[in-house]
């Protein structure tokens, strides 16, 4: 009889695992858009007052959260190695390797890549209005983001319970 | 010894001392050096092209023109060649390597350091120096903020200038502006590509280097990064030990600054054109502060006739006037004259 006691706590326990990574996966999604907002302010300013090379600019982000930093840190590094590769290159594979630790969906990603595409080659007045037009899709994305988690967070956690509880009461 | 001689003693199988087999392997160093800081700058399909070539191309190579849409120019031993099929040729009808805009778009990026915006002041010279002294210059479509150029977009053209100093250019003609130990004001005359600032950079590093048993302290205003070819401030071409570069500052601001600060016995300068540069020349030369600086011009009588150049030189402020041609190859001298404008000197080649 216990080992069925046991067997269904282990099988609530696991659903309730399953919701509660699913809940801080809409967690994490919204942060890490955050965290490339803050990255996008950083560019912003660092361009406008004082025109500071790339390279140098992503080296000074090792304040802004993970993996976010740690991004930054590699394309920094990417840049000064000066292998002939375009920040455009460096950048998409920076992001590939940082995949696993991403939480962002298709539309996020999309937003995310074009920050590499579209940095380096124009002038400054140019470049701060891609900038902040960049900015704009990301704050959406970060509001689609936020949505989602006020949403679906709450209903992630529960639907853990309850399909564990479900589970269960079937079994048994 | 020059590199070509050096290669051509060892085709001919010429034994040679240690201090030779140095001297053969700095000089090829140093152009294997400049082959591998210009083609890391290149973009990913350019590279390969530029790798291949020969060490021989690379020792006359003087300049790489890149131009959207049109076949890649390679400036050699000051003749253009076009490349097919990865080979040398001088038609360029039948070159088969044309340059796209993704090309240019690329070598601009990674001679930005992936930061154009960031190089709005030198754009305004439209040029950057890259490490080693090289020069890209940049053609494109101009951005203009009160009727001056702020910076270049659109960028559609190309061409990376490889540095070279040419040791001992200054040697034959030093004697004529040394007097009693002191340097006489000079001003350098010749039409763009002659040598002027090869040649001032070479005065510069003689002078700083010790001569007649005394070292000169030179101070170099680099308004225009061509004297030191400096890369972050510091000189990419050698100007010897003595010697002090403000880069990138208007001319008249950094001869006043280096009268007031920094007790120079020798202030060189390119290029005096406007009427403050003059000025400021005028105020230094009369302070006990020798001048070397160059002026663009064939002649003589062509300055002369120049304004405001032409009315500030009949004030007699210079002891020496130098003039360049290109007639005879860089750093030909066709004549010395002194500051009341009569013939010290004709002489031919330098070096």
């Amino acid at each position: 009889m216990w080992v069925k006691w046991l067997g269904g706590l282990f099988i609530i326990g696991a659903c309730v695992v399953l919701g509660r990574r699913q809940a801080n996966i809409l967690r994490k999604r919204e942060m890490q858009l955050q965290g490339f907002l803050q990255l996008c302010h950083r560019i912003e300013t660092e361009i406008s007052y004082g025109q500071t090379p790339l390279p140098q600019i992503f080296q000074g982000c090792q304040t802004l959260p993970f993996p976010i930093a740690a991004i930054a840190k590699e394309t920094a590094s990417g840049l000064a190695a000066q292998t002939g590769n375009t920040l455009w290159v460096i950048w998409n594979d920076t992001l590939a390797d940082f995949a696993p630790f991403l939480c962002l969906n298709k539309a996020d990603m999309e937003v995310v890549q074009a920050i590499g595409n579209e940095l380096g080659l124009s002038y400054s007045r140019e470049q701060m209005k891609k900038l902040q037009l960049l900015t704009v899709r990301l704050q959406e994305q970060e509001r689609l983001a936020h949505e989602e988690r006020v949403k679906m967070e709450r209903v992630w956690q529960v639907l853990g319970w309850c399909s564990g509880s479900m589970l269960v009461l079937l079994f048994m | 010894m020059m590199t070509d001689d050096l290669v051509r003693k060892m085709q001919q199988n010429t034994v040679f001392d240690d201090r030779t087999y140095i001297e053969i392997a700095g000089a090829e160093s140093e152009i294997l050096k400049t082959k591998k800081t210009v083609a890391s700058y290149l973009s990913e399909s350019l590279r390969p092209v530029m790798e291949n070539l020969s060490l021989g191309c690379w020792r006359q190579l003087q300049e790489i023109r890149l131009r959207v849409g049109q076949p890649l120019a390679l400036i050699i031993g000051g003749k253009s060649f076009f490349l097919q099929a990865g080979q040398l040729i001088m038609n360029w009808q039948e070159s088969n390597f044309y340059v796209t805009q993704k090309m240019l778009n690329d070598t601009v990026l990674l001679v930005s350091h992936h930061s154009f915006y960031a190089l709005e002041q030198e754009l305004q010279h439209g040029f950057i120096t890259i490490p080693g002294g090289h020069r890209v210059g940049i053609a494109g479509k101009g951005v203009l903020k009160d009727g001056d150029l702020q910076t270049i977009k659109d960028v559609s053209s190309l061409n990376i200038r490889i540095a070279k100093s040419i040791p001992g250019i200054s040697n034959p003609i030093l004697p004529y502006l040394i007097e009693n130990g002191q340097v006489k004001n000079t001003l350098v005359i010749g039409p763009p590509g002659c040598g002027k600032t090869t040649l001032l950079r070479d005065i510069a590093k003689n002078l700083s280097q010790g001569y007649g048993g005394r070292y000169f302290q030179v101070g170099i205003v680099d308004e225009r990064s061509e004297i030191g070819c400096c890369f972050l401030g510091v000189p990419q071409l050698e100007v010897g030990p003595c010697t002090d570069i403000l880069d990138g500052v208007p001319k008249a601001i950094g001869m006043e600054l280096f009268l007031r600060v920094m007790g120079h016995d020798v202030v060189i300068t390119d290029e005096i054109s406007g009427k403050a540069d003059c000025e400021a020349v005028g105020d230094l030369c009369g302070c006990g502060v020798a001048v070397v600086a160059s002026a663009h011009g064939s002649s003589l009588q062509d300055v002369l006739k120049r304004k405001p150049l032409g009315p500030f030189l009949t004030a007699k402020p210079f002891d020496r006037y130098l003039i360049l041609s290109k007639r005879n190859g860089v750093g030909a001298i066709e004549a010395i004259y002194d500051g009341k404008f009569r013939v010290i000197k004709e002489l031919t080649r330098c070096g």
